[in-house]
């Protein structure tokens, strides 16, 4: 089975997708998230590219999407200005979740 | 704590023998395949903090050259630009098997970009910005298999480590406390009916002399 990408994030970050053939969304809240993400449904993606800025937007719903298992996946992607600060990295979500140290 | 409650007998005290023996053999196969996870989530780990630099160097890389053409082309002409129709980029996921659990592997496939030629105007620029865009999107492709391969290790190995700590800190301990407990019980009833064994003996005997002090008496 064949599956697409979709952006979720910031105008540049879509536009810089969109010139390599990536569709998306420019999002600003919380429900332009969602619509992305049932849009990105909609459209069978496989991978789903959201700045970190958008998923804060909507950090419960793209977390439950993250860690269920089923597609489409989702990539967290630093938006234009660079990685946010302080932010946990896959090492420290996988220390918490198994309480070991990796 | 849970209490394994049997009926002090033989047969039980065989069966809680065999019980113990296969929840060991149980902690024992499991120990091992927490082991074998957790050293490929070890594995793993590294290999992801590679792809998650790999994938903002990508990015930074791509961000720049996004601010570039803008400056020179504009953001309005870009993103018509951007419209043109492009070859769609596809994504497979298949899964392979470690020790039961699924682990995806994504494999993609990116189609040269149709070189932006429009009517009335072409652009380098936009070419260098899709090229860049591109890249980031293979590094995105590695973070999105490594990333899911280790939040399905790191689940795994949870739960294999919660069934691990039942089996030794719960279940092995409690069939010794039974075994325990019906060997006790065994010992005690087999003291009991020694000792009265012992005292019906000991009548038989006193009785047989009885019984043989009597014809003697009767005869002389």
């Amino acid at each position: 089975m064949n599956h697409g990408y979709y952006v979720i994030g910031d105008e540049d970050t879509v536009l810089g997708f969109r010139c390599a053939g990536v569709p998306g969304r420019v999002v600003g809240a919380t429900d332009d998230v969602l619509a992305g993400v049932r849009e990105a449904r909609e459209r069978a993606t496989g991978i789903i590219l959201i700045t970190e800025g958008a998923a804060d937007l909507a950090r419960e719903q793209i977390e439950a999407i993250r860690f269920d298992g089923e597609l489409p996946m989702v990539v967290e992607i630093p938006g234009p200005q660079g990685p946010i600060a302080g932010r946990r990295d896959l090492a420290a979500i996988i220390r918490e979740a198994v309480g070991i140290k990796v | 704590m849970a209490k394994v409650t049997l009926a002090p007998t033989k047969s039980n005290l065989l069966r809680a023998k065999r019980d113990l023996g296969f929840a060991r053999e149980g902690y024992e196969m499991l120990e091992q395949k927490r082991q074998i996870l957790v050293l490929e989530l070890v594995g793993s780990v590294e290999t992801a903090k590679q792809a998650q630099d790999e994938l903002r160097a990508a990015l930074v890389a791509a961000f720049q050259t996004l601010r570039e053409a803008q400056l020179r082309r504009g953001t309005l002409e870009l993103a018509r630009q951007a419209l043109a129709p492009q070859a769609e980029h596809r994504v497979e996921v298949t899964t392979r098997s470690l020790m039961g659990i699924e682990l995806p592997t994504v494999s993609a496939r990116h189609p040269p970009r149709l070189p932006a030629v429009g009517l009335l105007s072409s652009s380098p620029a936009l070419d260098d910005v899709a090229v860049a865009f591109q890249k980031a999107l293979e590094a995105a492709d590695r973070m999105a298999q490594i990333e899911n391969t280790v939040m399905r290790l790191a689940r795994e190995v949870r739960k294999t480590q919660r069934r691990v700590n039942a089996l030794e800190k719960i279940f092995i301990p409690a069939y010794h406390e039974a075994i325990a407990y019906i060997i006790g019980v065994l010992e005690e009833r087999e003291r009991d009916e020694f000792v009265v064994m012992r005292k019906v003996k000991e009548r038989l005997q006193r009785s047989r002399r009885a019984a043989q002090a009597t014809p003697q008496e009767g005869r002389s």
